[in-house]
């Protein structure tokens, strides 16, 4: 399914986080976490949800604690809108009472969007008086001993390390992270041209090897994200990554010639049986949609469902 | 003779009449064996399907079906598979009916659904409606980007309303009626201008004062220490923050391991603001500057700041860690008298290392050119002295007339007047209740949708206003002023000669400047440009001469000048002259231009350029900065100069991986597309084009050959047969058929207008707008006449 064939329903284009958001998220600060430079989510109306690429901003949204003046306005300022929307939801209803039958059922939109604000704005002033979890700021500011460098890439890390401590802390059960991509020269020895173009490799050799210097790292990080994910315990004194589903990928399979077939995906933590590489041949008999494997993580996840998306079944029988 | 007669009617009456029978055989033989009532293969069945194309789930399978035939996976290897003429056949077959399906489905039969301000139209609404400078004030960073429908994003049915847009609405309204509602006298103007400031450490200000200047100590903010006691800014406003600096031995004898820095970046100084009023979480970096080494640097930011807010520099990538660090432990090493820790004075360090020196840092401001607001002024004048409720009531009565765009009786107006007037009798805040009913009313759907309220009979006319809301829009993105307004008001709007006369009045209007912007760059698909940048090692040209800014320009100047002079439409295909400047006529390879600003230049035959088809614009966004790709350059003219785009592709196409280490050109991959029958039947006629095109690289330059001596062949053949050689050939064959490009225009423009897609219902107006231009020099001018004048553009 490609993204034009959603324009006339855009709620296909909701995403795996969001729809999980809504499933597991609503007892914590928040539904969900949306890291990095490049937004991956889908709100269920078919929105592209913005995220957040600065660790400085993500490190203050869920640990530093706003001081009474700016809670109070925030209570204040939930409190007006509140009014506000009831008025303009009891106008719109009056307006659409006058309007044709399509252009009625283009107004539901604006009505349902104000329920949704509202429920939204009820459950934020819900928290303002909770605090928020404690954590020190050494894992964005480094100290004396350890260097935190905010400048891409190197900022990966210390959004891996934001992600263990929100789960640590239960700030919020489902996290996305997006790393960049644009064509920045990546400042490590023997890069010579910015990562866009290196991923139109046209096999070229020697752009195939300063690429690979690049998702080297990458993997590096991610790898020491799991080390991390491991020594983390949860409530329980278990490892974080047991109860932690963990999806690694990319949308293309080949970034040379845009191909979104063969898809590299790695699964890892929440319990599913790893440690094997699956092959899946072309699409067509028997190649697998993606979403098939995103209903068996819904399942393990506790979400009663058994298709997602464009899914045809699952995967339990391989990971399970 | 007579065989020959025979054989014709009956495959016309086969084609027409038994389609519904051709399918089901087609399913029979080759389909249901594994997709039936016995196997149901991947979980799909087609026996039960009828061939009613108008029930959803049925096109959604024949879709399905029509792309597995179109990829050649089904049906699959070692099972029966039809001949190819069958094939093409029932793929013709499917692909028409589907189109057909589609077209039926999105039939709005003239009419608008219901249309939203889109992000743009709000933020010009927002500017006309207060008054408002938007230079370096925004409401609309944080909103979602805007659907397309037919490639604009004006367009009703795709324009949604979610929670996410709706939180934000409400957040805009909160900035938008603080900065607008601003009783009272003009504030009095700060200004505070330091040299040099006492620090409170002796020894530190001995060695400063010895070196005669400020400087920052590593990663410690430095401020105005007037302004920090005086808890910010006394208003809030435009305040232009000033300093001067320069990096001092970025390399020193300290390695950077040592001091944990790096000493190949250019020292960095970054611009932060601060409330202590509203604490940590209220801290925002503003701004960050590159110093040099070698001269000092004056800079001047300008930046909205709230009451109570004050600001710092910072030396952004300057040495980690603390002070005491590098004297314990970095100083020792390279210096054999720090022996002694504790009692190594900062000067046996400070004027040895990377130093970033501020010497001057000041601040001025609240900045406004009149007082009181435009704004304001315009919906709150000469308040009294002590406001009541009936100055709240008859105050945002005036603004909701001006931003519902059309009188308000009091029935409507009454629930945002009350609430405001609650609002008062509970907080005893005037003011603040003016900012809370002007917030309710900007986030009222009076204001955020363009309202149409004729019931729902067929061609049901306009009102003055409603014509009026729609004219502005389309020609300004912006809401109508006074005058067009008072024209609506007093009938003048509804007649030939009042409507021409305004039309004339707002293209010479600067704000007519949104429709070069915004309907141009989404006519010609220039939004994209600037996603795929070239590379910035091997292209610096690309980013020192801000060509990407100048391939804009010269499309948008272009245009502009069409318009303005009311030119023939025909320029778009080609001209003599175009609008450049000297980096971008460097990038062209056009000689003998000097001149850094834009002008008209006249073109030769040599220069290879000629109409949209030579813009830099064009050609950068029809590539991915690596290399060109000419599928997506022929499904452009396709689309945006003949009128004629092709079926989308089937799914999951693998595309085409260009073979760069020279072994094969592109025209020799492409030819993959003719082993397939179907993928050539859509392929024929965008390759061609594509392949024309190729004299122009990825970055819009030209080139007679490949990199490595490859020749490069743009010879083809159009759809309909007609030869052609490189873009001259296109450029000809439009020429010839001017009928052709004036209809693609035409329908362009009009989505655009009516703001929605175009119906069966349109095609008589439009075939009358397309025979009548010529007649008018095909002027531009002329043709937004034309298509403001009938009946649909005044039409529910």
């Amino acid at each position: 399914m490609e993204l034009k064939d959603t324009k006339d329903q855009p709620q296909r284009l909701h995403s795996l986080d969001e729809f999980l958001a809504e499933q597991i998220g609503q007892q914590t600060r928040f539904p969900s976490l949306r890291l990095g430079a490049n937004g991956v989510s889908w709100s269920r109306a078919g929105i592209k949800l913005p995220s957040d690429g600065s660790p400085a901003q993500v490190f203050a949204k869920l640990f530093m604690e706003d001081n009474p003046k700016v809670k109070e306005n925030q209570r204040r300022f939930l409190d007006e809108d509140d009014s506000i929307l009831d008025v303009v939801h009891a106008d719109a209803k009056r307006l659409g009472a006058r309007m044709s039958k399509p252009d009625q059922i283009k107004l539901d939109e604006y009505l349902t969007a104000v329920r949704e604000v509202e429920r939204k704005l009820q459950r934020q002033a819900k928290w303002i008086d909770v605090p928020k979890p404690k954590a020190n700021d050494e894992v964005i500011r480094g100290n004396d001993e350890v260097v935190v460098d905010l400048n891409y890439p190197y900022n990966t890390p210390v959004m891996y390390d934001l992600m263990v401590l929100a789960l640590q802390t239960e700030s919020t059960n489902v996290i996305t992270f997006g790393h960049p991509g644009g064509n920045r020269l990546f400042p490590f020895e023997g890069i010579e041209l910015g990562y866009h173009s290196l991923t139109h490799h046209g096999k070229r050799p020697e752009l195939l090897r300063q690429l690979t210097i690049i998702e080297l790292y990458y993997t590096q990080q991610l790898a020491r994200f799991f080390d991390r994910m491991k020594e983390a315990k949860d409530a329980e004194g278990q490892p974080l990554l047991d109860s932690t589903v963990v999806l690694f990928g990319s949308g293309m399979g080949n970034a040379s010639s845009h191909s979104s077939r063969n898809l590299p995906i790695l699964l890892a933590g929440g319990g599913f049986k790893t440690g094997e590489h699956h092959r899946f041949e072309r699409a067509g008999r028997d190649g697998r949609p993606l979403c098939d494997l995103f209903v068996s993580i819904l399942q393990q996840l506790g979400v009663e469902t058994d298709r997602f998306s464009t899914s045809q079944g699952n995967l339990n029988h391989l990971i399970t | 003779m007579i065989p020959r007669l025979i054989i014709i009617t009956f495959g016309w009456w086969l084609a027409t009449g038994l389609q519904s029978a051709d399918l089901q055989l087609f399913l029979k033989n080759y389909c249901v064996q594994c997709h039936g009532p016995d196997k149901q293969k991947g979980d799909r069945r087609f026996d039960q399907l009828t061939g009613d194309f108008t029930q959803l789930a049925e096109a959604e399978a024949f879709q399905e079906i029509l792309d597995q035939l179109n990829l050649g996976e089904m049906p699959p290897e070692g099972k029966p598979r039809p001949n190819p003429p069958d094939l093409k056949l029932i793929v013709a077959q499917l692909t028409e009916s589907l189109a057909r399906a589609r077209a039926a489905a999105t039939e709005n039969s003239g009419k608008v659904v219901l249309r939203r301000l889109n992000r743009e139209e709000y933020r010009n609404t927002i500017r006309d409606l207060f008054g408002l400078k938007m230079v370096d004030f925004d409401p609309t960073t944080t909103f979602p980007p805007d659907d397309t429908i037919a490639g604009f994003d004006n367009v009703g049915e795709g324009l949604v309303t979610s929670d996410h847009l709706l939180r934000n609405y409400l957040y805009a309204a909160r900035q938008v009626a603080d900065k607008v509602v601003r009783p009272g006298p003009k504030p009095e103007m700060i200004r505070y201008e330091k040299a040099n400031e006492a620090p409170t450490n002796t020894l530190e200000k001995d060695a400063r004062a010895a070196a005669g200047r400020m400087f920052i100590k590593f990663r410690q903010p430095l401020g105005i220490m007037q302004l920090d006691k005086r808890r910010g800014v006394p208003a809030a406003g435009e305040y232009v923050i000033r300093f001067s600096a320069r990096a001092i031995r970025r390399k020193s004898r300290y390695k950077d391991e040592d001091l944990r820095y790096n000493s190949n970046e250019p020292m960095r100084l970054s611009v932060s603001i601060d409330s202590r009023e509203l604490g940590a979480t209220a801290h925002r970096i503003i701004g960050e500057y590159n110093i040099p080494d070698d001269r000092t640097v004056e800079i001047e930011h300008r930046v909205w700041l709230e009451k109570g807010f004050t600001f710092h520099v910072h030396w952004a990538n300057g040495p980690h860690g603390s002070f005491k660090r590098i004297m314990r432990k970095v100083l020792p090493k390279y210096n054999p008298d720090a022996l002694y820790p504790a009692r190594n004075p900062p000067e046996m360090y400070i004027g040895s290392g990377p130093e970033l020196h501020v010497y001057t840092l000041g601040i001025e401001g609240p900045f406004y050119e009149e007082w009181p607001l435009a704004g304001f002024d315009r919906y709150f004048p000469s308040p009294p002295v002590s406001p009541n409720a009936e100055y709240l009531r008859s105050s945002l009565t005036r603004l909701a007339n001006a931003a519902f765009r059309r009188p308000v009786t009091e029935q409507e107006i009454k629930p945002y007047l009350d609430l405001a007037e609650r609002y008062l009798a509970e907080n005893k805040d005037f003011w603040a209740a003016a900012r809370y009913g002007m917030r309710a009313i900007l986030t009222s759907p009076r204001f955020l949708y363009l309202n149409e309220h004729a019931p729902h009979s067929a061609g049901h006319k306009l009102d003055g206003y409603e014509l009026a809301s729609r004219l502005s829009y389309f020609l300004w993105s912006s809401m109508p002023d006074n005058e067009l307004r008072a024209a609506a008001a007093s009938g003048l709007l509804k007649t030939p000669e009042g409507l021409r006369g305004q039309v004339n009045r707002m293209l010479r209007d600067p704000r007519a400047s949104a429709l070069s912007k915004n309907f141009v760059e989404q006519w010609l698909h220039l939004r994209t440009l600037g996603e795929m940048p070239p590379d910035p090692e091997t292209n610096r040209a690309y980013y020192e001469d801000d060509l990407e800014n100048a391939m804009r320009e010269e499309t948008r100047r272009y245009f502009a000048h069409v318009l303005q002079q009311n030119r023939s439409i025909q320029d778009f295909i080609d001209s003599d002259y175009t609008f450049l400047n000297e980096p971008l006529a460097r990038h062209y390879g056009i000689p003998g231009i000097s001149h850094q600003e834009f002008r008209q230049v006249q073109l030769k035959p040599e220069h290879q350029r000629g109409g949209l088809l030579g813009h830099g614009s064009v050609l950068t966004a029809t590539s991915n900065g690596v290399e060109t790709q000419p599928v997506l350059r022929g499904v452009w003219i396709l689309e945006n100069l003949l009128g004629t785009p092709p079926s989308p592709p089937p799914p999951d196409i693998e595309p085409i991986e260009p073979d760069v280490r020279g072994v094969s050109t592109i025209r020799e991959l492409m030819e993959k597309h003719r082993n397939n029958a179907t993928c050539f039947e859509c392929h024929r006629k965008i390759d061609p084009l594509g392949l024309a095109m190729e004299p122009y690289d990825f970055l819009g330059r030209w080139r007679d050959r490949y990199a490595k001596k490859i020749p490069l062949n743009a010879t083809g053949n159009m759809p309909d047969g007609t030869a052609i050689n490189g873009p001259v050939g296109i450029r000809d064959y439009l020429k010839k058929r001017p009928a052709q490009f004036t209809r693609c225009l035409t329908e362009k423009l009009w989505v655009y207008a009516m703001g929605r897609r175009i119906s069966f219902t349109d095609r008589d107006d439009i075939d009358r707008i397309v025979a009548a231009l010529p007649k008018h020099g095909y002027g531009l001018q002329e043709l937004i006449h034309q298509i403001v004048a009938s009946e649909p553009f005044h039409s529910k």
